[in-house]
């Protein structure tokens, strides 16, 4: 019995020991979060109540509130409070408002932090409709959508589209037709995975001369994943993400891979090699394009992201792969003007295997700061001796 | 004559309001070129961004010793900028000439400033008592090498030499020859010395590990002839004769050879560390410099001064902005950008520095040298006598003369200067 008591009390006092350990955070004090609510940035920050002091968990606290594009600075220290610190987190935000630019949805405005919830709301009205039908209204695009759901591992989307003439071309006619379509994904991230579920119901109407109505209700799954290439040097790492689309009420079922990888070659010239698959049964382009350029971080918006329908028809009209339209890169280290060379090359499956179907294209591009972002025009030569500009 | 009231109404109000938005503009000289001048444009910028009533020009002027020279010649046509960066070992040369202004009363009076500092760069702006500058851009020397050239020689990339003697068996692994009596296609070593701006900079700590010395306590003479430091020189030449380090680079192609991987490892300022890690197609390693009969490294670096002549405001507006530089969050900011040493005390006992080195590993090993760095030897003439010295050491190199010769030369010079100092 002595002996119980004896172990009880050890026990107790380890106990007691324990949960009065030095070296505990009790507090956070946050100062310069103008607009963004505290909250998000202790959800960023991934603070819990008492947690030790822990520089691993305070690095990826810094990383996670420095990427969430809320703030341009993140600064932090400690205030001793007795055996204890209280985490001092000072920020500088970042401005909230930005153009917003699609060659399908047109242009309009962003703001990654409405209501200082960590959310982008966006809305873009389409300016550059060039249709027969009308010169200017092309339609709106509105919606919202966060990569870190006021600050935690969950990400959402939700978009509103009523586009007006958008083309089509198939293998015997092309068409005008309006869409409305309604997205809604929700996601999650764990370290350097994130996954995405998005349900999209669409409705189109052609508004030449095929006129009927179609609706599609399909839902994907993305998985990505970054993962630093552990070689001698460290100098490569992969992105790779896979896409699976399955259409609920017609028959339609595609998954794509994109495979990324960034190789330093010297000091901070890198190679960006990018391949993209899509299989869907009837059609399958692989894609391969490099990329040289002054950068380790080639981090943009790829429209294919947004529109890959739009991309897709693109590419088949111009006989050559298209990929990245427009990139605005948030880098502030890139030089003024970096050249960039790129080759790519498809292969469009059909029925008869030929070499036509090997699709190539050179190209050359150059990445400009401007005050919008880094804006990448390139230059391809492809099929028939042709330059197309991608912008 | 209404229209005539008018226009001087308006220019009264134009005025009014000029005045209210008037700033201090301040000429702000520096050296920082190349890869450290964008980390202090950025700084500068955010000081004119957080600073409504006071503009910053900061205008690079050549390195550490051509800013004395043009600063010699902008007090001759009185047309000195309001805040200067100056090589701590120079600001005697203004002292003496009461060109400097004594900050020693801005610092009374900003509370808990003075104390925040490391002791030993404090010292290096203190003269007869005051404050003549505070210290901002800190470096040491390290040493820099190469880890995938030790991983290739079968070293372990992860312990550099501690001392002389295994930096010299490593040099030997590390020197690889095409064939025996072929010339090293890569060399294990390179201690170059500096003959331009921080001329015999990368010598000096090799005297003091030697247990030598340069100048006696009161820099009244040059000690430089005596045995250790003649020993020193000797080791030092024996690392061109044994074909571990090559003899015919200067400062600057052997630097370069570095970059290339074509030489391991030699001394470099912490100064150059971020912009070697992301610039270097290698994996860099930086190591405290090999230790002999004592572990030393030497400081260098620059320090923010105000000449005088300044406007009360300008200068008010000067320690606003000398202040805000060398706070603890914009130190560290120059550290992680740099590998400039953090200045406050503060920023060494931080949360965030602890944060720099998870992303820069190379940058903690230079904090650790700080209770092993000293500065260098001080003098009004000091430009001149680190030629002297830098000269002996290169006619030793290329064996024109022998270790105790060319000291005993580069002393006596060294020391009618000093005698003609005493004079005065």
């Amino acid at each position: 019995m002595k002996r119980y008591v004896v172990i009880l009390f050890v026990f107790s006092l380890c106990l007691s020991i324990f949960s009065f350990a030095k070296d505990r955070i009790v507090k956070v004090e946050i100062n310069g979060n103008i607009q963004t609510q505290k909250f998000v940035v202790l959800n960023l920050l991934g603070y819990t109540k008492n947690m030790n002091l822990n520089i691993d968990a305070l690095e990826r606290g810094q990383n996670a509130l420095l990427s969430s594009g809320l703030f341009s600075d993140v600064y932090m220290s400690l205030k001793a409070t007795g055996d204890d610190y209280v985490l001092v987190v000072n920020l500088k935000e970042n401005p909230h408002l930005f153009p917003l630019m699609d060659l399908e949805k047109g242009i309009g405005v962003q703001n990654n932090d409405i209501f200082g919830l960590g959310l982008r709301a966006y809305g873009s009205v389409r300016l550059f409709n060039i249709s027969p039908f009308k010169l200017l209204w092309g339609g709106y695009s509105l919606g919202v959508d966060s990569s870190s759901l006021f600050g935690t591992s969950f990400a959402f989307k939700l978009e509103y589209s009523n586009l007006k003439d958008l083309w089509w071309k198939m293998p015997t006619q092309a068409f005008f037709y309006d869409r409305q379509s309604f997205e809604f994904g929700i996601g999650y991230k764990w370290k350097t995975n994130k996954i995405m579920l998005t349900y999209e119901d669409e409705n189109s109407t052609s508004t030449t001369n095929l006129g009927k109505s179609t609706n599609v209700k399909f839902v994907s799954f993305t998985l990505n994943h970054v993962r630093n290439l552990a070689d001698s040097q460290n100098r490569s790492y992969w992105e790779w993400n896979v896409n699976l689309e399955h259409g609920l009420n017609i028959d339609y079922t595609t998954a794509s891979l994109n495979v990324e990888n960034y190789y330093r070659m010297i000091a901070q010239i890198y190679l960006l090699t990018r391949s993209y698959s899509v299989f869907n049964g009837a059609n399958t382009p692989f894609m391969f394009k490099r990329y040289f350029g002054q950068t380790n971080n080639l981090k943009g918006y790829d429209l294919r992201n947004f529109s890959a329908t739009f991309m897709s028809l693109w590419e088949e009209k111009l006989g050559i792969p298209l990929t990245t339209s427009l990139k605005i890169s948030k880098s502030p280290k890139l030089t003024f003007l970096t050249p960039e060379i790129i080759s790519q090359v498809a292969f469009l499956n059909d029925e008869n295997l030929s070499l036509d179907n090997f699709k190539l294209s050179l190209g050359i591009g150059i990445k400009m700061k401007t005050p919008i972002g880094v804006v990448e025009p390139e230059i391809f030569l492809g099929k028939a001796l042709e330059f197309y500009l991608e912008f | 004559m209404n229209v005539k009231k008018g226009v001087v109404f308006i220019l009264l109000i134009v005025l009014v309001l000029s005045m209210g938005i008037s700033k201090v503009t301040l000429v702000f000289w520096h050296s920082m070129a190349d890869y450290q001048k964008p980390a202090l444009d950025e700084l500068v910028s955010e000081f004119n961004a957080t600073h409504p009533s006071i503009h910053v020009m900061a205008i690079y002027q050549g390195n550490y010793d051509q800013m004395v020279t043009k600063l010699k010649a902008a007090f001759l046509s009185h047309r000195t900028p309001d805040v200067v960066q100056l090589n701590i070992e120079h600001l005697r040369i203004f002292t003496a000439n009461s060109q400097l202004t004594d900050l020693s009363k801005f610092v009374n009076q900003t509370p808990s400033f003075k104390d925040d500092f490391v002791n030993v760069f404090w010292k290096t702006v203190v003269i007869d008592h005051h404050v003549y500058a505070i210290p901002f851009n800190i470096s040491c020397l390290m040493l820099f090498y190469n880890k995938d050239l030790f991983r290739k020689a079968g070293l372990n990339p992860d312990k550099p030499p501690r001392n002389w003697n295994e930096m010299v068996q490593m040099a030997k692994k590390l020197t690889v020859r095409n064939n025996p009596t072929s010339r090293p296609s890569q060399y294990g070593l390179f201690w170059g010395v500096n003959g331009q701006s921080t001329a015999f900079y990368e010598f000096e700590p090799l005297i003091w590990q030697n247990k030598g010395r340069i100048f006696n306590d009161d820099m009244t003479k040059c000690v430089i002839n005596q045995p250790a430091a003649v020993q020193a020189l000797k080791e030092w030449k024996s690392w061109f004769d044994i074909g571990i380090s090559p003899r015919d680079m200067d400062y600057q192609e052997g630097v370069q050879a570095f970059m290339m991987g074509k030489i391991a490892m030699g001394p470099m300022t912490s100064g150059g560390i971020r912009y070697a890690l992301d610039n270097l197609p290698w994996n860099l390693g930086v190591a405290m410099l090999p230790s002999h009969k004592a572990t030393v490294t030497t400081l260098g670096g620059g320090s923010l001064a105000i000449p005088v002549g300044t406007s009360p405001e300008k200068q008010k507006a000067a320690w606003e902005f000398i202040k805000w530089m060398t706070n603890t969050k914009n130190t560290l900011y120059w550290y992680e950008n740099t590998g400039y040493l953090p200045v406050r005390k503060s920023a060494l006992n931080s949360l965030e520095i602890r944060l720099i080195w998870k992303k820069y590993p190379q940058l903690k090993v230079t904090v650790d040298s700080i209770p092993y760095a000293r500065p260098r030897p001080v003098n009004v003439d000091i430009i001149q006598i680190r030629h002297i010295l830098y000269d002996a050491i290169q006619k030793v190199k290329q064996n024109v003369e022998s270790p105790q010769q060319a000291f005993d030369e580069a002393a006596e010079m060294v020391n009618k200067i000093l005698e003609k100092e005493h004079k005065k």
